[in-house]
């Protein structure tokens, strides 16, 4: 019995070393086969390991009263002290509902409207025409975000903006768009659609492109419309992309920067335009808190790192498409 | 093959190009030495004891870190100046002004810091006790004018009681002579009343001005930048010190704030504050005053009252632009001080340490003032009858007005980070008759605010009135704009503020700037 048990242990092992040992040549002559591809991706992966992962230990500033000076493992250690300082701050309620609905109104208004676009230029029949729209659309993300808000501003100036002389032409009277908070948030989305409608096109016109033609053959084929092919084709086709996107966006709905906000806000507006950002901003120019600015942002990581799980988790659960 | 090379090399290339922009820094490359002439025998002025030269060793490079763009700055004439006197070679490292604070930042951090940086009350404090800046007040035997001027002066030495640490280090080199008097005042177009028959208000009349604004039925497009005609501090200030009650307050909860709240509501109801004012730009400013009848009166650099009719000369010849009294119940002035807080910071840990804080020392004296801030004398320029300076250069000399910038590209003066100390006979200091008229306003009439003291705070306390003032200025500004452009505003959304102020601590702020003052008075 045990010279079986021995036998039975010396076979195990032997296949267990040969098993090892294959799995290492399959391996091997995975990467010789590859190799060409994963070459391609060391420039990504050197940049993600450089700036992205090594930088981490930086988040332990957010629990230090940091100096640049004595650098991060010598600047002394304050426990949670940044993050009841950010968490009891007079506001920090009203600071969250504007973050939080800036960046919703965001993804509410602002995710679809490159989608469309780039469904309607896909069904635009005339090459050039097609071109120089989709050349057009992408200029105003070359402008700063400085251009863009003071361009805003003057079309929106109460005395000689061009909104505003159209609607008194209409018979309506002047509106002073920049001191009222209730249209703050228009303002802000409306610009940012504006200028990213062009960019943000590019993926989706990319996966429009590989749509099969023989859907759409067979669609008319079948009797279907314009309209019909773009339910039934268009759609269904570019939907696993969109729905990545839209995971990948949802993620940074708490992540309102805070350029273009200074921009554009003003004391009369803080109800609805003061966000984490530039709280931290105006708290950060006394002399440069680190603490509380790496406590705020890790604060915001944590929530969209919850909201890409959910995103990702509902859609893995209700559709087919998930980034993991 | 030679395309899986060529694809393999593009890859590297890719890679290796990410390494670029780390590490690096400004180093500089040694030059071939040139001996230093020996210049003790020349007479270069009042060096105020400190001994020229500064060093005679071969190649001693000092770094200055300055934020004044659209100059070159290397090796300009100043320089070459500075090293035949002082021996010291200065570098200039030029900034973009809005990223200065990240690269003060980023030098600390790496540990490779120019000699000279230009830094705020609390960076120069913090530092300075973990070892990075040099302690002005270990070293009074190198820095004879620091020490003459500031020290051992009576007038001047509330600096090291307002400036230094609570370990009594102080770090960061003021400023003096800069200020002219008046800086800043009211002007109002002299065309547009000549040719209505207004007249001017008087100091303090500001139910006058309201009249007169009325009658013209024009705007103004300024907006509470002198809370000192309201009896509280100058500028814009958050916390200000009561002259009756000799205590701090801040400023904002203030009956006296009140008043001037409810003064430019009424103004802006009546259309006579312009409706645009909260989101004018500059250039929206620039284009409003230079209109011909847009705007009429204004706060601003005195020194508009020449550009602008210089600007509109062929559109609009008549326009004129002159100085008007403040307005406000007390009719004062805020009051610039001759010396006060530059920030400039010298390096601990970066060699030349010490010929850097002699050099700074040569800037503070009355010969290195005169040299960095009007030139050398028979050389570049010569006094007039009037004691003012006649540049000899051609270029110069075709100019209708030499301002400061022109004496920047030509000479390397007037870096606006390095003048420590002024020489009043410049031209900066040259009033025009405009200028000067601005000038008298105030003077003549001694409508200057008290100054209010500069009180010094622990790490601790200082963090927690940042705190608790960020916050309730956010409030206040918020409070004021709507107070101004909303008719319906009044004692009601006042008193609510001044509750909100309470919960966000403002007893708490003004008791410690009430401690401090006590302290500071028995020092």
């Amino acid at each position: 019995m045990n010279n079986i048990k021995t036998t039975n242990n010396v076979m195990t092992q032997s296949l267990t070393k040969v098993s090892f040992k294959s799995k290492c040549t399959a391996s091997y002559y995975k990467f010789k086969k590859s190799r060409q591809l994963l070459i391609i991706f060391l420039p990504g992966l050197i940049f993600y390991l450089l700036f992205r992962y090594a930088p981490m230990y930086g988040i332990l500033v957010a629990f230090k009263k940091y100096s640049p000076f004595l650098g991060v493992f010598d600047s002394p250690w304050v426990g949670f002290k940044n993050f009841k300082s950010f968490f009891n701050s007079p506001d920090f309620f009203l600071l969250f509902k504007n973050t939080f609905l800036i960046g919703f109104y965001k993804l509410l208004w602002g995710f679809p409207v490159p989608v469309i676009f780039a469904i309607i230029l896909n069904e635009c029949r005339m090459p050039k025409f097609k071109k120089g729209i989709q050349t057009m659309s992408y200029l105003p993300s070359f402008l700063s975000v400085v251009i863009v808000c003071s361009m805003a501003i003057d079309f929106l100036s109460p005395s000689g903006g061009i909104i505003n002389r159209i609607i008194v032409a209409f018979g309506g009277e002047s509106i002073y768009f920049m001191i009222k908070p209730e249209w703050f948030r228009t303002v802000y989305i409306g610009t940012g659609m504006w200028a990213g409608i062009g960019t943000g096109s590019i993926v989706y016109l990319a996966a429009l492109s590989n749509i099969d033609p023989q859907l759409y053959e067979a669609g008319t084929v079948d009797g279907c419309g314009r309209l019909r092919a773009i339910w039934h084709i268009t759609i269904p086709s570019i939907l696993p992309t969109v729905t990545i996107m839209l995971i990948l966006s949802a993620g940074s709905i708490i992540k309102v920067g805070y350029e273009k906000i200074l921009i554009l806000y003003n004391a009369a507006t803080y109800s609805t335009s003061d966000v984490f950002s530039t709280y931290v901003y105006r708290r950060g120019l006394q002399g440069g808190d680190f603490g509380l600015g790496t406590a705020v942002d890790l604060f915001n990581s944590v929530i969209a790192l919850i909201l890409l799980y959910t995103t990702n988790t509902l859609s893995r659960k209700y559709s087919e498409t998930s980034l993991w | 093959m030679t395309k899986r090379y060529l694809s393999i090399a593009i890859v590297l290339c890719i890679v290796l190009s990410m390494f670029v922009g780390c590490g690096g820094g400004n180093k500089t490359n040694d030059k071939d030495i040139t001996n230093n002439e020996q210049t003790t025998n020349e007479d270069y002025g009042d060096t105020g004891g400190l001994k020229l030269p500064i060093t005679t060793k071969d190649n001693v490079k000092v770094t200055w870190m300055t934020a004044h763009p659209n100059v070159e700055w290397d090796n300009t004439p100043l320089i070459k100046e500075l090293k035949k006197r002082t021996g010291v070679e200065l570098v200039i490292q030029n900034v973009p002004s809005d990223a200065y604070q990240e690269k003060v930042n980023t030098s600390l951090a790496s540990k490779d810091m120019p000699n000279m940086m230009n830094v705020n009350t609390a960076v120069a404090n913090t530092y300075g006790e973990q070892g990075a800046f040099v302690a002005l007040n270990d070293h009074y035997d190198l820095i004879p004018n620091f020490k003459s001027v500031v020290v051992d002066n009576p007038d001047n030495n509330w600096y090291l009681k307002s400036y230094s640490t609570e370990a009594g280090n102080v770090y960061g080199w003021p400023i003096m002579d800069l200020q002219r008097r008046v800086n800043h005042l009211y002007m109002y177009r002299e065309d547009i009343f000549k040719k209505n028959g207004l007249e001017v208000w008087k100091a303090g009349d500001t139910d006058g001005f309201y009249q007169t604004l009325k009658k013209s039925k024009m705007a103004n497009n300024f907006w509470y930048y002198q809370q000192a005609g309201w009896g509280l501090n100058g500028g814009a200030g958050s916390m200000s010190f009561n002259e009756d009650s000799k205590t701090w307050e801040y400023s904002r909860t203030t009956d006296n704030f009140k008043d001037m709240l409810d003064f430019f509501q009424k103004l802006y109801k009546e259309g006579l504050l312009d409706p645009e004012f909260i989101t004018n730009t500059q250039n929206d400013w620039i284009a409003k005053m230079a209109a011909p009848e847009k705007s009429f009166v204004t706060f601003d650099w005195i020194s508009r009252m020449d550009l602008f009719p210089m600007q509109v000369k062929a559109e609009n010849p008549d326009y004129e632009l002159s100085p008007a009294p403040p307005i406000g119940p007390t009719g004062q002035h805020f009051q610039l001080s001759d010396l006060s807080w530059y920030g400039v910071v010298i390096s601990k840990t970066t060699p030349n340490n010490m010929e850097a804080l002699q050099l700074v020392d040569y800037l503070f004296s009355p010969s290195g003032a005169t040299l960095n801030t009007i030139g050398v004398e028979g050389e570049w320029f010569n006094f007039d009858a009037n004691n003012k300076p006649v540049y000899t250069d051609p270029e110069l000399k075709a100019l209708e007005k030499v301002e400061i910038n022109n004496l920047a590209e030509k000479y390397g003066l007037w870096n606006q980070s390095m003048y420590v100390r002024c020489d009043r006979r410049s031209l900066y200091h040259s009033l025009t008759p405009k200028e000067q008229a601005a000038n008298d306003i105030i003077v003549n009439y001694d409508l200057f605010a008290p100054k209010d003291p500069i009180l010094r705070f622990g790490d601790a306390v200082l963090e927690r009135n940042n705190e608790i003032i960020t916050n309730l200025d956010t409030k206040a500004y918020e409070l004021a704009m709507n107070y101004v452009i909303h008719a319906n505003y009044g004692n009601a959304e006042w008193q609510k503020w001044l509750a909100d102020a309470k919960a966000l601590n403002v007893d708490e702020v003004e008791k410690n700037y009430n401690d401090a003052q006590k302290a500071y008075d028995a020092q």
